[in-house]
């Protein structure tokens, strides 16, 4: 089959790979239908993170048809239309069992090389690095499911491919965000960041009770997006002098109850802070450009909640002093899907979640490449790229 | 304040970088665990959600334990409770021990049986109940000879390959199978890590 494949930094290409096949008897093999770009992958692409190993399939947000199953599979069928979220769980450990599905104890076939960066190995995720646990990825015509009755999803009728797609890892993980920061009925609540995840951390905080929603970025059209799907006010930090500053004038002096971060680690500011995070970053002495999430965490109100969704691996300069001051609860996770797929899918049937709207550019597989440069630099408008097998 | 001159921030950089260096080569040089003489000692633990009476025959299995040490090795039984088990460290090297297994009251023992042939070792699996019905905390412990300079790097490489064992060995225990990467699709090795367990 042909497959997207990391062959280094920067270096991504299309190549001829074998087929995945069934191993362990609760596999299933997806053909996959859609997949999509996610600003995670930029981080290994761009040399960020570690462990990645040239031939690497990478991708892991997508959408199939079950084309085989595994002798013990017992719920999903061949043919079934399937989601499937980004990490593997296996339902049957304490954390599984707590709905905590990212940091499941018996997925990931590499724990030795988490534990010393993260004290303890979470669960394997598709397509992404081996300390991760060395999957191969959906961008790709075929993949392989582990414990596919626990990690794939039936999309109903009435809920689009591209719909179902974005359910697998931009919906869950911004819907999660929203859940994490404890929204109280009518909170102001301020989302960092109006990518993918942002835009799905910002409807979801609608649909969990927000009473305003303010979104910061620096992209014209993505806060046009933010504005017009998501209903939020927005703020483009490029354009005022101080973000925290806007905050508190449009919040009466107290900031906003609870901040959602969705940018991550290639975050981009202004100022000298961003300069020194830059410096730092290039000569490999930091790995994070953390200004969103510094912002996030000075603005909050007292009391208040800041749930951050953005990947990061070490940040300097982190502001420790305002949480424990300001008596922040801060929360994180990487996106338990499956605790999230079956309601929203509910919501998307209903017509009360439709997130296709960010698939603004869609590629046949073999141009994959270039729907990544187009996604990295923004171009075109691209929030994201999507990839037809 | 009197801005630093060249000469000066030259001597600060040597200052720094031989201090530097100065803490890597005490980290470097610090005894493992065992200190520099005797056996070295690995310790690994895990908690799976089963009780120790659901545990215990999956760690007696032969089979269950290569399941558990896929691509790390294989374990066959060589008559009653003796073991033979064939190690695979990086860089396709081997080690090979023969073992009597004994049952202690609270768990079970390997080590190394008096006629046997091979490195003298000794692999410790104990059961303690974990709080709040959690299931059972599995304690591993592997005591090994290793040969004088390669201790302290043998020993990192053991404390991993022990981890991944102790998680392998939990999936198959709570799930009834083990993390794979066999035949994952690559553009590598003719398509695919054919053999690769992780």
């Amino acid at each position: 089959m042909r497959a997207l494949v990391w062959n280094g930094v920067k270096d991504l290409r299309v190549e001829t790979v074998d087929d995945p096949t069934i191993i362990n008897p609760r596999d299933a093999i997806l053909k996959v239908g859609a997949t999509t770009t996610c600003g995670s992958d930029l981080h290994f692409i761009n040399g960020l993170l570690p462990t990645m190993r040239e031939g690497d399939v990478i991708g892991h947000e997508f959408m199939g048809e079950i084309v085989e199953v595994g002798p013990e599979v017992q719920d999903r069928k061949v043919g079934e239309r399937v989601v499937v979220p980004s990490f593997i769980a296996c339902n049957s450990c304490w954390y599984c069992e707590h709905d905590l599905y990212s940091l499941c104890d018996t997925t990931n076939p590499n724990p030795e090389l988490q534990q010393p960066l993260l004290g303890y190995p979470t669960a394997g995720i598709y397509g992404y690095t081996h300390a991760f646990g060395g999957y191969a990825g959906s961008h790709a015509t075929y993949i392989r499911v582990p414990h596919v009755d626990t990690n794939a999803f039936t999309v109903p009728d009435g809920v689009s491919d591209l719909q179902a797609l974005f359910l697998s890892d931009a919906a869950p993980t911004g819907f999660m965000g929203a859940d994490l920061a404890d929204i109280a009925p009518g909170d102001t609540v301020a989302v960092w960041g109006a990518g993918g995840v942002g835009q799905m951390a910002t409807q979801s905080a609608w649909l969990l009770g927000a009473g305003r929603v303010i979104v910061i970025d620096r992209i014209p059209e993505r806060l046009a997006l933010a504005r017009e799907k998501c209903h939020a006010e927005t703020i483009d930090y490029s354009a005022v002098d101080s973000v925290l500053e806007e905050l508190r004038e449009m919040t009466g002096g107290r900031g906003p109850d609870r901040c959602i971060e969705a940018v991550g680690m290639e975050g981009h500011g202004t100022g000298m802070q961003y300069a020194y995070d830059r410096v730092k970053q290039a000569l490999h002495l930091e790995t994070d450009r953390a200004d969103a999430l510094r912002q996030a965490i000075l603005a909050c109100r007292k009391g208040g909640t800041v749930s951050v969704l953005g990947v990061y691996g070490l940040t300097d300069k982190f502001p420790m002093g305002a949480v424990m001051n300001k008596g922040l609860t801060l929360r994180s996770a990487q996106q338990h899907g499956q605790a999230y797929v079956p309601r929203l899918l509910d919501h998307a049937q209903r017509g009360e979640l439709d997130p296709s709207y960010l698939a603004t550019h869609h590629f046949p597989l073999e141009e994959a490449v270039r729907g990544y440069e187009m996604f990295e630099r923004k171009l075109d408008r691209c929030v994201r790229a999507v990839f037809t097998p | 304040m009197t801005p630093p001159t060249a000469s000066s921030s030259e001597r600060l950089v040597r200052t720094a970088a031989a201090r530097t260096q100065g803490v890597a080569r005490a980290l470097r040089d610090r005894a493992p665990v065992g200190g520099d003489q005797g056996p070295t000692a690995i310790r690994q633990s895990i908690t799976i959600e089963r009780s120790r009476e659901e545990i215990l025959p999956i760690a007696r299995d032969p089979h269950a334990l290569s399941t558990v040490l896929g691509d790390l090795g294989r374990v066959a039984t060589t008559g009653g409770d003796r073991f033979a088990w064939t190690i695979t460290t990086p860089g396709d090297a081997t080690t090979e021990f023969d073992t009597e297994l004994v049952e202690t009251p609270n768990g079970l023992l390997w080590r190394t049986a008096d006629d046997a042939d091979g490195m003298p070792a000794q692999l410790t699996l104990t059961f303690e109940d974990a709080p709040q019905d959690r299931g059972t905390e599995v304690a591993l412990r592997l005591e090994l000879e290793l040969p004088p300079g390669t201790r302290k790097a043998a020993a990192t490489v053991a404390g991993g390959l022990a981890l991944k064992a102790l998680h392998r060995f939990k999936a198959l225990v709570v799930t009834g199978e083990v993390p794979t990467l066999r035949h994952t699709p690559a553009a590598r090795d003719g398509g695919a890590d054919h053999d690769l367990e992780g």
